[in-house]
Formats: structure tokens, sequence, C-alpha cells
């Protein structure tokens, strides 16, 4: 029994170790940019406006859908509000170095490259909403 | 859909079962779990020992979430368990090889259903996620 309890403990304490290496990871590899360069997006937002940058792949059923939810909720805006989307699989280095590990990935961000949100997966129409009416 | 709470639970009970199987050397729990999750996979919900259980505790719902992945996580921890009945049952007690591939995969099941339960990190439905991303890209 205490061989067995030792035993038991030792397997605990190896899983609770690889689940906090793989925290480490992810954070080190998901976190969000704080900034996109605009002008490398071919960007030219006016002060006041912002952006939905919408990184996608032509064969990725998904990114049709979040490209959808983008437009209804850009539609509401008059024009203050702009649509990016770029192909990860022809701008793979940008994908990288924004840390677009999954696509859909889109990211709202302000004039001046802020990121206000990001989401790596569909957006939902009412939290692109709000996210962009907090802006 | 499936309550958010119920694979949480399912998973709670399945690391309890496992460690104490393990701790008082019944290995016929092993088999017996394969069972129970092998017919939850196969059958739903309705085929769930624990749901059952869960529906019969006074435990709040919790929110709905898809059903698939943690249907997926059961599979892997299914076919892990049937690894450990065989290396159980295949060869002589106390050796390495009845250590190593029998409690091994039972013990992994009970850690990371462990891990699944305390911290909401599923490991199979995280596979299940990066399988679904990968055939849709």
């Amino acid at each position: 029994m205490g061989d067995r309890l030792a035993i038991l403990g030792i397997v605990c304490a190896v899983a609770l170790s690889l689940y906090g290496l793989l925290l480490l990871y992810r954070r080190r590899w998901t976190e969000a940019p704080e900034r996109l360069a605009v002008d490398r997006l071919g960007l030219e937002l006016m002060e006041g406006c912002c952006a939905f940058v919408l990184f996608s792949s032509p064969s990725c059923r998904p990114c049709k859908a979040a490209l959808a939810v983008v437009r209804s909720v850009v539609s509401k805006t008059r024009g203050v509000t702009e649509i990016v989307q770029i192909d990860a699989t022809e701008q793979p280095d940008l994908a990288h170095e924004y840390g677009v590990r999954t696509i859909p990935t889109v990211f709202l961000i302000t004039a001046s490259g802020h990121v206000v949100h990001r989401w790596r997966s569909v957006p939902e129409h009412a939290e692109a909403e709000a996210a962009l009416m907090s802006i | 859909m499936v309550d958010s709470r119920l694979p949480r639970f399912s998973q709670a009970m399945q690391a309890i079962v496992l460690a104490v199987a393990f701790l008082v050397d019944a290995r016929f729990v092993v088999p017996a779990l394969a069972l129970v999750l092998g017919a939850s996979v196969l059958g739903g919900p309705r085929f769930n020992l624990w749901a059952y259980l869960y529906r019969a505790l006074p435990i709040p719902a919790g929110e709905p979430e898809p059903a698939a992945p943690p249907r997926f996580a059961q599979m892997i921890g299914t076919v892990f368990l049937v690894l450990g009945t065989i290396g159980l049952y295949l060869f002589e007690t106390e050796t390495t090889m009845w250590w190593v591939l029998g409690w091994g995969p039972a013990l992994a099941v009970a850690a990371l259903s462990a891990i699944a339960a305390i911290t909401s990190f599923c490991l199979g439905c995280e596979i299940y996620l990066l399988l679904h991303r990968t055939r849709q890209t």
C-alpha cells in the first residue's frame, strides 16, 4: 500500500508538472500581440477609425463564417471600420509574427494598430459588436 | 450538447475510482471502467453510468457545451483502459511489464481525468479540437 501511494504521488506530480509546462508553452506561443503594424497590412486608417484584420485561407470554411460576422458588424458602423483579409498561407511570416496559430484569427485594431480584441475562431456577433462599441 | 459539469463529474469519478482501485490492487476495476466508458462512447448519454449518478445528486446544472470533444476524450480513455486491461491480465503480476503496461495506462487515464476535473483542461478534448481544425484548414 505504501509503495502504491508513492507511485500514485509520483504519477500526480508528473501529470501536474506536464500540465504546468503546457500552460507555460501556451502562454508563450498564443499571447496576443499588443500592436499590429498598420502599414504592413496595407491599411491607411484615419484617426478614430478601426479595422477588423482576418487571417484566413482559401479552403477554410469557418473563415467565410468569420468574414460574414465581421461584415455584418461593420455594416452597422457607417464606414468607419475597415476589413482586411490576409491569406495566412500566402503570408505565413506575418501570421507567425502576430501569433496566429489557428485560422480564422480575427483582430480588432485601432487606427494606430493597437489590438483591442483577438478571436481565435469565428467571433460571436454580439461579442464583436460589443468590442467595436468599446472603442 | 451536454451539461458542461457532467464531463467534469465523470472525470472526477473515474480518477477517484481508478486511484482507489490501484491502491487496493483491484485490477478488475480497469476493464469494468473500460466498459462503462465504452458504453458511453458508443451509446451516448443514455448509456453513461455517471450521468445517472450526476442527475441523482443535487448538483446545479452547468452551461451547455458541445458533446463531441468530451466524447472523443472518453474514446481515448477507453482505448487506454483496454490496453491497461490487456497488460494487467496478460503479464505475470508484479513484473515490470505488468506495472508499466497494465497499471501505466490506467494511471495515465486517472491522472488526466483528475487534471480535467480540477482544472477543466481536457487533453482528449484539445486533441479533438486540434484534429477538427486541421481537417478544416
